[in-house]
């Protein structure tokens, strides 16, 4: 389902032919103050994820969950997520992320309106949907590998 | 002997020689398994409804399973304890005799009452722990995890740099694996019942 959606926001937010586009965009059910979004880009051109704005959330940052020697896990802010050819940029659980800060409550099943603005492309405003918090690991959740 | 009985057979076979076991119970775990399982440790902390929660004395008999995180991780800290929970939903009886545990390492957001809401979230059994930063330190060290600390970020939030892995205890009360971050759901099923099925020392 998850991925269906995916594939049908990437149909649209693919317009110019070589612009960014983007599939698996899902949000995790807020547990907290703060959710994650989770996307995948692919773009033809060199560019630059540099924010994500919603009205669902207070702020967002752009993070990166990192994981040390020692099993401990950090969360770092990163000023853009780099995306260009043949290198689709993946935010997923357990690595980079769309942090969104203060958010409002939301519910499986919800569609959020997310504005991706990159450094050259036009910004992309896609439809994401809110997923379980196990959802959030993809389709095949089961067979999910680090 | 009706051909239709060989499978059953064969099955009865297999599950003699599953019982029987030919290798240490951390042959058929799937989480990081320790090379000699350790004990248990103790310490004492505050749950949610304002007890004194002594670890070692609560969990006794128990499948244990403890994190350390907050409430305010949106990427990793959920995905542990729904999975855990979703566990629990598939093996109801698996819950009734386990112990989940999720001590803050962020005290000062981490309230009783967002430290509850937050777990509700997942299963309303699970216990959440809080203590003065000094009694969370004692903790993760009587644990054996890096003690978690506190990043600033240019705009005054901050994040909190913690151990990524569930700890889970058999009913014996030893530590027999780790389950870090990317643990797939099947293995957690498979772990769980395993470690559960470990009688308590005693029992």
């Amino acid at each position: 389902m998850v991925l269906a959606l995916g594939v049908a926001l990437a149909a649209c937010g693919s317009g110019g032919g070589n612009g960014p586009s983007v599939s698996e965009a899902r949000i995790g059910e807020p547990t907290g103050p703060n959710a994650a979004l989770y996307v995948t880009i692919e773009s033809d051109q060199p560019d630059r994820l540099l924010a994500v704005s919603t009205d669902v959330a207070g702020t967002t940052e752009l993070h990166e969950t990192t994981t040390g020697d020692d099993g401990t896990m950090s969360m770092t802010p990163v000023e853009a997520f780099e995306v260009g050819p043949g290198d689709a940029l993946v935010l997923e659980p357990g690595g980079k992320h769309v942090m969104l800060l203060d958010v409002d409550r939301l519910a499986v099943g919800d569609e959020v309106s997310v504005t991706l603005e990159f450094e050259n492309a036009d910004s992309l405003t896609v439809d994401v949907p809110v997923v379980g918090v196990i959802e959030v690991l993809g389709d095949d959740h089961d067979h999910h590998d680090h | 002997m009706p051909r239709r009985g060989l499978p059953w057979l064969l099955g009865l076979v297999a599950l003699i020689f599953a019982a029987c076991g030919s290798g240490p119970v951390s042959d058929d775990l799937r989480g990081v398994a320790l090379a000699e399982p350790t004990p248990k440790p103790d310490f004492t902390l505050t749950d949610t409804a304002g007890e004194p929660y002594h670890f070692a004395e609560e969990t006794d008999g128990k499948l244990t399973l403890l994190y350390f995180g907050y409430t305010n991780c949106p990427d990793i800290c959920p995905v542990h304890l729904a999975q855990i929970a979703e566990t629990f939903e598939q093996i109801p009886q698996l819950a009734s005799s386990a112990e989940v545990v999720f001590v803050t390492v962020d005290p000062e957001r981490d309230t009783p009452e967002a430290l509850r809401a937050f777990l509700d979230n997942f299963d309303r059994r699970f216990v959440g722990l809080t203590g003065t930063r000094d009694e969370l330190e004692q903790a993760q060290k009587a644990v054996g995890v890096p003690v978690a600390f506190t990043v600033e970020e240019d705009d005054g939030t901050y994040s909190v740099q913690h151990a990524g892995q569930v700890f889970a205890w058999a009913p014996d009360g030893l530590l027999y694996a780790q389950y870090p971050f990317g643990t797939r759901q099947s293995d957690w099923l498979n772990d769980l019942q395993i470690l559960a099925e470990i009688p308590a020392r005693g029992a």
